[in-house]
């Protein structure tokens, strides 16, 4: 009996005292990392609709690919625009986007939050600024080169070009369906 | 015990990626870049130079029929510590190596050490092999990666040396991982052989 009890006892306590470390150092972390995050969804922001004064509150969407939306506010905190953050699936899950679409439709820019799960060396190149702000100004429907749009898809990468252009598509039809002037509001 | 001994060992008479070849999962998966190959090394080292340490401490008190459980708790426990500690106050070190940390725990070399090491000999002894042990995958790591990025993608840490024809994207892709490895184990075979 003791050959069971024992082990069972010890492996017991190591595991009380790692969960007890680990809840530990997650108080101690939990705001930081809370901050670090608020911080960098602030930035990119910032980048995609430089024309904002300050940014309202953000609403869960998660409808699609969408994850959130948060207006952005003139000085006299009327609506001029919306961030759009995206979280899609390249050629591997977890490419996470935002964009800024103003009232009319139109992307103001695209930030490429995080795609480091894309190839590197291919579509990892999302992240330069050659092929991300291209999306500026455009509407409607989003479209590589390559499917008849005006999108230069990244070499090699046609499959993250197009969940890219396909993810602004999205944002622009789900803001002027929802957001439009005169529309749901 | 003579440390110099143990890190040498680690590094060259016993590197665990061309001698003992384990740890192949980061290895191939995130050696496509040479500086990809240095940090996921160094942030095994970290991890493998404290788990070595404290299992080694404890190794007298865990009963031999649940020392694996034992050994995955700790682990696992540091390298979520190390994760939520950087991500909270080293940020920018969290966007560089974050994408790594999780692939530790599964990184097989740090729980080889742990069961053929760690667990038989002193705390001291066994933090010198995780040292010598980490700089070893490092070292095979970081050649891995720059050879990777030199022939696919023309730079060597992110700086371009090659002009743009003499690119290979095979060797970024999975099949450029293997290939090179199995350069690079003919090369250190032949190099021991000769000895």
């Amino acid at each position: 009996m003791s050959n069971i009890v024992k082990p069972a006892a010890v492996l017991l306590i190591i595991c009380v005292i790692a969960s007890a470390l680990l809840g530990y150092v997650n108080m101690i972390t939990a705001a930081p990392i809370q901050e670090q995050s608020d911080k960098a969804k602030q930035e990119s922001m910032t980048a995609v609709l430089p024309d904002a004064a300050s940014f309202g509150e953000e609403t869960e969407v998660n409808e699609g690919s969408i994850t959130t939306v948060t207006p952005a506010l003139d000085s006299d905190g009327n609506a001029i625009g919306y961030a759009v953050a995206i979280n899609t699936k390249g050629f591997s899950a977890g490419l996470e986007l935002m964009y800024g679409v103003d009232l009319e439709g139109t992307i103001t820019g695209l930030s490429i939050v995080n795609c480091s799960n894309e190839t590197p060396g291919l579509g990892a190149n999302a992240a330069k600024e050659s092929f991300y702000s291209q999306f500026a100004g455009k509407s409607g429907e989003v479209k590589v080169t390559k499917d008849g749009g005006e999108i230069e898809a990244l070499t090699g990468a046609t499959i993250t070009s197009r969940a890219v252009a396909a993810a602004a598509t999205e944002a622009i039809s789900y803001i002027t369906e929802n957001y439009a002037e005169g529309g749901a509001d | 015990m003579n440390p110099v001994k143990i890190i040498k060992n680690g590094i060259i008479d016993e590197n665990p990626t061309f001698v003992q070849v384990i740890g192949m999962c980061p290895t191939l998966a995130v050696t496509s870049s040479a500086i990809n190959g240095v940090g996921m090394g160094l942030s095994t080292t970290a991890v493998l130079i404290c788990s070595n340490f404290v299992i080694s401490l404890i190794r007298k008190i865990i009963p031999d029929s649940v020392r694996i459980p034992c050994y995955i708790v700790v682990i696992a426990s540091f390298v979520t510590i190390v994760q939520m500690l950087l991500k909270g106050f080293v940020p920018t070190l969290d966007a560089s190596l974050g994408v790594y940390i999780p692939l530790i725990v599964v990184n097989c070399l740090i729980l080889a050490r742990a069961e053929a090491y760690a667990g038989k000999n002193g705390p001291i002894a066994s933090l010198f092999d995780g040292i010598g042990m980490g700089l070893g995958f490092t070292l095979a790591l970081t050649v891995l990666g720059a050879v990777r990025e030199l022939l696919g993608n023309g730079s060597l840490f992110n700086i371009a040396i090659l002009p743009e024809s003499c690119k290979t994207l095979l060797m970024i892709l999975p099949p450029g991982a293997f290939i090179t490895l199995a350069f690079l184990m003919v090369l250190v075979n032949l190099v021991r052989n000769r000895k």
